[in-house]
C-alpha cells in the first residue's frame, strides 16, 4: 500500500514538474503570439482530453514502442519503466495545465506588459514579475487540477507502464488490482488513501495562495 | 512579495527528496524475473510464485493486465520474461510473430454456471432458461474465451435462443463473475479457476459442451534472463504446481520444456 | 533649440499607412489630432514597442532605430531605448503598490528605497507609498504613473493623453508640475492629445497628425493663425471656413465672390481668376462695427449686414455668432471688455466688417479624400 502511494506522488511530483514546463511554456507562447497553424496545436494539445485513455496509451504505446521514435532515435526503452508513467501522467495531465494558465495569461492586460519593458524588464522579467503574478490564480488552478489529474491517471498508465508491483504500479493501478483480485479490504484502505490525498493537496494548494491576501482584497485581476 | 517565488522552501525540498528516494531505481540489473500475466490468472499464480521461491534462489513479479493490452505491449518491445495469456490465440499471434519461444506450456480451464449463496444452484445448463434468472452474466462472446465456451455450451444444449434476450456481456470473465457477486445479475458464466474463494455455488458445465477454453504460457524471446524464465515455465509442469493449478480448476494440455 | 529626438517613420497599419517624420528638442511636443492618426502608433514605434517598416529614430544622437535600404539595421529592444512611457490608462501594477511600482526599474540599483522615496516625495505621494492602484484617486494613479516612468531617468518621457480622464482643476494642477519637471530633468517630452486646450496648454510646438502623416507642425498658436490647409483647420476645430470663387486679382490682394457677397482678401494666395477657394476668417479679425460711430480704416472694407445668432461667453474671451446677408455664420471673438455698450441679444440688427489682413486662403489637398 505505501509503495505505490510513494510511486504515485513521485511520478505526479515528475509529471507535474514536466506539465508546468512544457504546458506553461505553450501557454506561454500561444497566449500572446498568433503563429501559423495555432488552433492545429491547441486542438492538438487539448485531444487528450476527449480521447479515452486506451487511445492514449496505444498511441504511447506505438511512440514510446521498440519501433518508436524514442526508442530508435534516442535508444531509450522506457516501456514499463516509471518514466513511461510520468510520460503518461504529463500528456492527460497537460491539456488542463494549458487551458488554464493560457486563458489566465491571455486575460492579462498587455499594457502592463509593454510598460514593463519600457521600464527595463527583459521578456523572462516581464513574464516573472508582471503576467505570472497576475496570472496566478489561473496558473495554479491548472498546475492543480493537472497534477491531481496525473495522480489519478490509470488508463494509459497501465498501458505503457505496465502494472509491476514496487516498479510502475501506482495507487490507481494498485487499486485495480485489489478490486480484480477481490481484496476489498486493501481495496478499501487504498481508495480511502487516494482520496485523503487527493482531498488534502488541493487544500493545501488553495491555503497556499487562492484567494488575495488580506491588505489587497479586491485586487483586479 | 512576488507568490510565485519564495514564500517557503519546503515543497522544493519535498520534490527533491520524493524524487530522489525513487523506489524504482534497481533497474539496471534487476534480478526480478517480470511475468506478464492475465488479471484472471492473478490468483493461481501467486500461489505458484511462493511454492517456486521457495524451490530456488529467483525472484518473480508481476504484471497483470487484459491479455489484448498485454500482448500489444510485447508487440511494441516491452521487456518480458514470461507471457501467461488466458487465449491460446494471442499467445499463437505472439509465437508467430517472434517475440515467443516455443518453450512453454498450454492448460485449458473449464466453464461453470455460478449462482449467489442466496439462490438455488443449478445442475444442468439447461435450468438457465428458468424466469428467477432474469439476467446472466457472461464475457465477451468474441474476444474471451470463456464467453465464445459459454455460448457454445448454451448452443449445445439448446438453449441459446430462449436464454440469449437474457445475456449479460461483459469485457471478462472476472468482471462477468462481479456482476453476479454483487446482484447486478442473477447468475454468470464464468471460469473455474475464479470462483474458488466466493461465498456462491457453482455447477461445473461438461466438457463435452463447448470446445476446451485454452490458456497458454510462453517464454518471451526477448526475455533478458532466459535461463531464469526458463527455469520458472520449466517449474509450472512440475507435479507441485500441476496440483496448485488442478486446485484452482486449470488442467495441463501440454508441456514443451525447455531441453 | 537644438533637435534631440529625430523621428522618422513608415508603417504599413490594418487602416492606414503611417508615414511621420518630426523632431523634438528640449521641449513638449505635442502630437495632436482625432483617435485614429496615429499618435500612439507613432508613441509605440519610438518606445520600441511597433518596429517601422521602414525609417530611423534617434535620441540624443543614439540610434535607437535604422531599417532603410543599404543601411545597417538597428534595433534597441524597449528596454534599452532609456525612455519613459506614461500610457493613457495609467497601466500601472495592480499587484504592487505605489511604491513598488515607481520601484519596479531601479529595483535591484544600490539605494532603490531612497530614490523611491524621493520620488514619491517629489510626486507629493509620501503618504500614499504603501497603497494599491484600486486604493488610489485618477490624479494619484496618474502621479505614480508618471514618477514610475521617470524613476529611471529617462532622457524621453512619451504620454499618451495623460490627463484624459481628470478634471479641469486637478488637470491644470498636473500640467502645471509636469512642465516644472520637465525643465528641472531637462526631458524631451512628447505629448499625445486630441484636446485642443491640452495642446496650448502643454505644448511648446504642436504637430497635428491625420492618417498617419503630419500635415503641419509648429507653435501652437502659429498653426491656429495660419493653419496649411483646409484639413488642419477641421482637426483644429477651427470654424469660420468657407467656399467662395476668385472674381479678380490685383496687387492689393484677391477679390472673391462668397454667394453674393463681394470679398476682398488681402492673402497673395496663388489662385486663378474663376477657381473656388477655401477662405478662413480669423475671428479676432471679425469686427463689429458701431451703428453711429464713422467708419474708420480698420473696418473700411467687406462691410456686411448681418443679425445675431448666438452669444457665448468664456473666461478669457467672448464670442459672438452672426448670419450675414448670404446666410452664412460668421463667428467673431474679441476681449470680454469689448462692445460692452451694444445690444447684442439673438435677432439684433449688426453690422461686420470682415478685414482683409484676416482672411486666408487655405490650400486644398486633392486627391486624398474618399
Amino acid at each position: 500500500m505505501w509503495a505505490p502511494l510513494l510511486l504515485s506522488l513521485q511520478v505526479t511530483v515528475a509529471a507535474t514538474l514536466l506539465i508546468i514546463c512544457i504546458g506553461g511554456g505553450l501557454a506561454v507562447w500561444l497566449a500572446r503570439r498568433e503563429p501559423r497553424g495555432r488552433a492545429l496545436i491547441e486542438t492538438a494539445i487539448h485531444l487528450p482530453l476527449v480521447l479515452p485513455p486506451s487511445v492514449v496509451g496505444y498511441y504511447l504505446l506505438i511512440v514510446l514502442g521498440r519501433r518508436g521514435p524514442v526508442s530508435t532515435w534516442l535508444e531509450w526503452d522506457l516501456l514499463f519503466s516509471w518514466p513511461a508513467a510520468v510520460i503518461a501522467a504529463t500528456v492527460v495531465g497537460m491539456p488542463l495545465m494549458f487551458q488554464a494558465s493560457r486563458a489566465a495569461i491571455a486575460s492579462v492586460n498587455p499594457d502592463l506588459e509593454q510598460v514593463a519593458r519600457t521600464l527595463g524588464a527583459s521578456e523572462l522579467g516581464v513574464l516573472w514579475r508582471v503576467t505570472l503574478p497576475l496570472a496566478r490564480r489561473g496558473v495554479i488552478a491548472g498546475v492543480v487540477l493537472s497534477a491531481t489529474r496525473a495522480l489519478g491517471e490509470f488508463g494509459a498508465t497501465l498501458m505503457v507502464a505496465g502494472n509491476i508491483p514496487g516498479r510502475t504500479q501506482t495507487l490507481p493501478l494498485a487499486i485495480y488490482d485489489a478490486v480484480q483480485s477481490n481484496d476489498t479490504d486493501l481495496a478499501n484502505a487504498m481508495v480511502l488513501l487516494m482520496t485523503a490525498v487527493g482531498f488534502v493537496s488541493l487544500w493545501w494548494v488553495r491555503r497556499f495562495d487562492i484567494g488575495p491576501r488580506p491588505q489587497r482584497s479586491g485586487t483586479p485581476v | 512579495m512576488f507568490s510565485l517565488i519564495g514564500r517557503s522552501y519546503l515543497p522544493v525540498l519535498a520534490i527533491a527528496g520524493l524524487l530522489a528516494c525513487s523506489p524504482a531505481e534497481e533497474r539496471a540489473s534487476d534480478p526480478l524475473l517480470l511475468v506478464s500475466a492475465a488479471s484472471s490468472l492473478s490468483r493461481v499464480l501467486q500461489q505458484i510464485r511462493v511454492d517456486f521461491e521457495t524451490t530456488t534462489a529467483d525472484r518473480v513479479v508481476f504484471n497483470f493486465g487484459s491479455s489484448g493490452s498485454l500482448t500489444q505491449q510485447i508487440r511494441h518491445g516491452a521487456t518480458v520474461d514470461v507471457f501467461a495469456s488466458a487465449s491460446q490465440q494471442y499467445l499463437d499471434e505472439l509465437r508467430h510473430e517472434g517475440h515467443l519461444a516455443d518453450t512453454g506450456l498450454t492448460l485449458h480451464g473449464r466453464l461453470v454456471v455460478w449462482t449467489p449463496p442466496d439462490e438455488e444452484p443449478v445442475a444442468t445448463v439447461d435450468e438457465l432458461t428458468a424466469l428467477r434468472f432474469r439476467r446472466i452474466a457472461l464475457a465477451h462472446t468474441k474476444l474471451a474465451p470463456y464467453g465464445r465456451a459459454a455460448i457454445e455450451a448454451l448452443q449445445s444444449s439448446h438453449v441459446l435462443t430462449q436464454v440469449e434476450p437474457r445475456l449479460v456481456q461483459a469485457p471478462d470473465v472476472l468482471t462477468a463473475l462481479r456482476y453476479a457477486e454483487s446482484g447486478s445479475a442473477d447468475a454468470a458464466l464464468t471460469a473455474l479457476s475464479l470462483v474458488g474463494d466466493t461465498d456462491g455455488r457453482w455447477y461445473t458445465v461438461p466438457a463435452d459442451l463447448h470446445l476446451k477454453v485454452q490458456l497458454g504460457i510462453a517464454v518471451a524471446t526477448g526475455s533478458p534472463r532466459a535461463q531464469q524464465a526458463r527455469r520458472f515455465v520449466d517449474h509450472l509442469s512440475t507435479p507441485a504446481a500441476v496440483s496448485i493449478f488442478e486446485a484452482n480448476g486449470l488442467f495441463l494440455t501440454t508441456a514443451q520444456t525447455a531441453l | 533649440m537644438s533637435a534631440r529626438l529625430l523621428v522618422r517613420a513608415r508603417r504599413r497599419l490594418d487602416s492606414f499607412q503611417l508615414d511621420v517624420d518630426f523632431e523634438a528638442g528640449s521641449e513638449t511636443f505635442v502630437l495632436f489630432g482625432a483617435s485614429g492618426a496615429g499618435k500612439s502608433s507613432t508613441l509605440n514605434a519610438i518606445a520600441g514597442l511597433l518596429h517601422p517598416d521602414e525609417g530611423e529614430i534617434t535620441l540624443d544622437g543614439e540610434m535607437l532605430f535604422r531599417r532603410e535600404l543599404g543601411g545597417a539595421r538597428v534595433n534597441l529592444a524597449t528596454r534599452q531605448r532609456g525612455v519613459g512611457y506614461v500610457f493613457q490608462n495609467y497601466a500601472l501594477f495592480p499587484h504592487l503598490n505605489a511604491a513598488d511600482n515607481i520601484g519596479f526599474a531601479v529595483r535591484r540599483q544600490p539605494r532603490a528605497a531612497q530614490q523611491v522615496e524621493k520620488m514619491l516625495e517629489r510626486m507629493h505621494l509620501s503618504h500614499l507609498g504603501k497603497h494599491y492602484p484600486h486604493e488610489l484617486s485618477g490624479g494619484q494613479q496618474q502621479r505614480v504613473a508618471i514618477a514610475r516612468a521617470l524613476a529611471h531617468r529617462p532622457r524621453l518621457l512619451l504620454l499618451d493623453e495623460p490627463f484624459a480622464a481628470l478634471d479641469q482643476p486637478l488637470k491644470e494642477r498636473l500640467q502645471v508640475e509636469l512642465l516644472q519637471l520637465r525643465r528641472e530633468l531637462d526631458l524631451v517630452v512628447l505629448y499625445v492629445t486630441h484636446n485642443l486646450d491640452d495642446a496650448f496648454a502643454m505644448g511648446d510646438r504642436i504637430a497635428v497628425l491625420q492618417e498617419g502623416r503630419v500635415l503641419q507642425r509648429g507653435r501652437p498658436e502659429d498653426v491656429l493663425a495660419e493653419p496649411a490647409d483646409s484639413d488642419v483647420a477641421q482637426i483644429m476645430g477651427i470654424r469660420n471656413i468657407f467656399h467662395a470663387r476668385v472674381t479678380a486679382r490685383s496687387p492689393e490682394g484677391v477679390q472673391f465672390d462668397w454667394d453674393g457677397i463681394t470679398l476682398q482678401a488681402g492673402d497673395e494666395a496663388s489662385v486663378d481668376t474663376g477657381e473656388w477657394a477655401t477662405l478662413y476668417i480669423v475671428p479676432e479679425e471679425v469686427k463689429i462695427i458701431y451703428p453711429d460711430v464713422p467708419l474708420s480704416d480698420t473696418v473700411s472694407h467687406n462691410v456686411v449686414d448681418a443679425e445675431v445668432n448666438g452669444y457665448q461667453r468664456a473666461a478669457t474671451h467672448h464670442s459672438l455668432r452672426a448670419k450675414v446677408s448670404n446666410g452664412a455664420i460668421v463667428e467673431t471673438r474679441f476681449a470680454p471688455s469689448a462692445y460692452s455698450e451694444l445690444d447684442l441679444k439673438a435677432g439684433a440688427p449688426l453690422r461686420l466688417a470682415l478685414r482683409p489682413a484676416g482672411i486666408r486662403v487655405l490650400r486644398q489637398r486633392r486627391g486624398k479624400r474618399r
